[in-house]
């Protein structure tokens, strides 16, 4: 059952608990109001049949004294007066007798036993009027018939019985007035018992009423705050951001279909919350790596800043250097000219050097030549100590081949072992004398060889020499011709110079509106800069958020 | 060995070196013999093999001679240097570092001992001949050894070749018979 059915039934159960109560207090305040016609009514009634009788009673005690009275002048009684009389009589009876049927009715449909009591008194009552007006009546008639028969005396003396019988009607009136007047009161009575009883019934059905309405909208209230408040705990929890769970299903009502939509919701929000998390993430590094970047380019803005510096200095320098090359180059041009005049005087001086060198030169060839006849004298001598060494290391030979054959000789080869042994003594002394001669020569020879070689040097170098000479000779000049170009180029420097002055003029305004816009990129990046630590401040607080939600 | 108070002797043509020999040698001759020394004395030619030295019986040897031209003999041992033509024989010309285990010296020797023996006649290649000396030779030991050391007279070790034992080794292959 859908929640709007169970509230519209519980409602409706209300509603009809109300209108059932509201159905049976109209259904007993019409009984009331019946019955308590009815009481009123009736006795209402009997107290105008009661005074209807007393004046029917009166009107025909008036006609009876009328008659008497007219009969006590006319001395007999009209009989207009006595059928008036009469009918004033049959007036009363008429009356007397509906009193009675009423009473008899009424006791019949009373609607209490106390009511029914008083009707039967009434009854009883009026049957007791009834029996004095039964005296009365005739005793009336009979003093009519007096007076009509003219006997007056006999008339008035019957008056006395008639007041008699008339007081005793008078006081069964007064009964039956006193009969009706409790009648009223328990009328009144019963009247308010009616009403103490329906009062009752009602605040008892109003109860039941209550009771029901209590566990009816207790049940509802139950069925509906029940899960309302799973959901409310459930939404809860979502807003602290616990997006992990999910609410139970109570139905297919409209609650249930609240925590499915629920359910959805959380879903959906674990989803966002996931997005979230993992765009916040991406852009929280998106914004570092712009941060690192900026900070780079603020590095690289410094470093450009710092190049145009340097750059700057470098120019002044140069500006300071050229300045520098024209003074130098004038400061040459003139040492040129003063060059011009030494290089003619060297020139003569090289040319007396290179005579100098030539003569030089003939005389080292010559001491060369002395040096080689030498060589070849000791190459001689080298060869004769050869074969002396060769007869000596023979002689050694010799002498060994003696002493060996004096020893296969034994005793016998003594004396020729002594002469082998002078022999190889003389063949020693030989050889070590060509040994001390092959020193010798080796020295003589080596002491040739390095004079030869130093007179082969001293002639390259007499020939370098003269070489040199020639090449001074020509390097002077050639210096003095250079000379004199160098003195044209340089003064083609210096008006290089002074352009290039101008074109460093130009480039020293060129850096200075280079540094101008450097210094402002500086000023732009370092805002950059401050924007993108900024963005990662705030993508550190979206993190921060972000983690709040646990999916 | 310079003493002091010794005359400085020197000569036309000679070193110290050799003016020191001869005068030590006259020394020797001129000097009594050491009375106590009565052991017998065996005279052996000094030889040298790349930096060994070495010392053969003069008894053991027929000649001593400069190397002549050498004739190699294809297939022959590794200690058969070749033949030579000598004196109208064929001498086999022999390489001793081999049967006396030393490597082989750098330059070949000029010299050669032409030893006594009938066949074949061998003959031993040296670097160079030193001298004659006299040595106390108590003999060979009759062990395998191919060499024993000798005391000479002035005083210096020498490695007497034992002249049988190498002819011995020498010829452990077939040779020429000359």
């Amino acid at each position: 059952m859908s929640v709007s059915t169970r509230i519209v039934a519980g409602f409706g159960i209300i509603t009809a608990i109300l209108v059932a109560l509201g159905l049976y207090s109209l259904q007993q305040v019409g009984v009331v109001r019946s019955n308590v016609d009815r009481i009123v009514q009736r006795d209402y009634a009997a107290i105008l049949e009661v005074d209807e009788i007393a004046r029917a009673e009166a009107r025909m005690r008036e006609a009876r004294l009328m008659a008497v009275m007219h009969a006590m002048r006319s001395g007999r009684g009209a009989p207009s007066d006595i059928a008036d009389w009469q009918a004033r009589a049959n007036g009363t009876a008429a009356a007397l007798a509906k009193l009675t049927a009423t009473a008899e009715k009424n006791r019949e449909t009373a609607i209490n036993q106390g009511r029914i009591e008083q009707w039967r008194q009434l009854s009883e009552g009026a049957q007791a009027v009834q029996a004095s007006f039964d005296r009365l009546r005739p005793a009336s008639a009979r003093q009519l018939e007096m007076l009509e028969s003219g006997n007056i005396d006999g008339a008035v003396e019957a008056g006395e019985e008639i007041d008699r019988h008339h007081a005793a009607l008078a006081q069964s009136l007064a009964q039956v007035r006193t009969i009706v007047s409790n009648t009223i009161e328990v009328g009144r009575r019963a009247t308010q018992d009616v009403y103490e009883s329906t009062r009752t019934s009602i605040l008892i059905g109003l109860l039941i009423a209550i009771a029901i309405s209590v566990v009816v909208a207790f049940t509802i209230r139950r069925s509906i705050t029940g899960p309302l408040n799973d959901f409310m705990s459930f939404a809860g929890r979502i807003g602290e951001g616990d997006l992990s769970g999910e609410t139970r299903i109570t139905g297919a009502d409209e609650l249930g279909q609240l925590g499915v939509t629920l359910n959805t919701m959380v879903v959906g929000l674990r989803e966002i919350a996931r997005q979230s998390r993992a765009a916040t993430e991406d852009l929280n590094a998106a914004a570092t790596e712009i941060r690192a970047s900026t900070q780079e380019q603020a590095a690289s803005v410094e470093e450009q800043l710092a190049a145009v510096q340097e750059t700057a200095a470098t120019v002044d320098e140069i500006t300071h250097s050229g300045a520098q090359i024209t003074l130098r180059a004038q400061e040459v041009i003139a040492a040129a000219q003063a060059t011009a005049q030494t290089s003619d005087t060297g020139r003569t001086a090289v040319h007396d050097t290179a005579r100098a060198m030539d003569a030089i030169r003939e005389q080292a060839e010559a001491v060369a030549g002395n040096i080689v006849a030498l060589s070849e004298k000791t190459q001689t001598i080298g060869d004769i100590i050869a074969t002396v060494n060769d007869v000596s290391e023979r002689s050694h030979l010799l002498a060994l081949n003696a002493s060996i054959e004096a020893a296969a000789a034994g005793e016998q080869g003594r004396s020729f072992a002594i002469v082998a042994a002078e022999m190889k003594t003389l063949a020693d002394q030989a050889k070590s004398a060509t040994r001390n001669v092959r020193s010798i020569l080796g020295d003589i020879q080596r002491g040739i060889n390095a004079s030869v070689m130093l007179t082969e040097e001293a002639v390259k170098r007499v020939a370098s020499g003269k070489e040199r000479t020639d090449a001074s000779q020509s390097a002077i000049n050639e210096l003095a011709t250079r000379v004199q170009e160098n003195v044209h180029t340089f003064q083609q420097i210096v008006a290089s110079t002074n352009q290039q002055q101008i074109g460093i003029e130009q480039v020293t305004i060129a850096l200075q509106n280079i540094r101008q816009a450097s210094q402002q990129t500086a000023a732009s990046t370092r805002q950059l800069d401050q924007a993108a630590g900024d963005l990662t401040q705030l993508s550190r607080t979206l993190v921060g958020l972000t983690e709040r939600y646990r999916v | 060995m310079s003493m002091p108070g010794d005359l400085r002797v020197a000569a036309p043509f000679l070193d110290a070196e050799a003016v020191a020999a001869v005068l030590a040698e006259r020394q020797r001759a001129l000097a009594p013999p050491e009375a106590a020394d009565q052991r017998a004395r065996t005279r052996v030619l000094t030889w040298t093999l790349g930096d060994e030295a070495y010392a053969t019986p003069l008894a053991d040897l027929f000649e001593v001679a400069a190397i002549p031209r050498v004739t190699a003999v294809p297939g022959a041992p590794a200690a058969l240097v070749g033949l030579i033509a000598w004196r109208g024989a064929v001498l086999n010309l022999f390489d001793p570092a081999v049967a006396l285990r030393l490597a082989a010296p750098e330059e070949p020797g000029r010299a050669m001992l032409v030893l006594r023996h009938a066949a074949p006649r061998i003959a031993l290649q040296v670097s160079a001949i030193t001298a004659a000396a006299a040595v106390v030779d108590r003999g060979a030991t009759g062990g395998d050894t191919l060499t024993r050391f000798v005391e000479a007279d002035d005083g210096q070790r020498l490695a007497v070749v034992d002249t049988a034992l190498l002819i011995q080794r020498l010829l452990a292959r077939p040779l020429q018979e000359g």
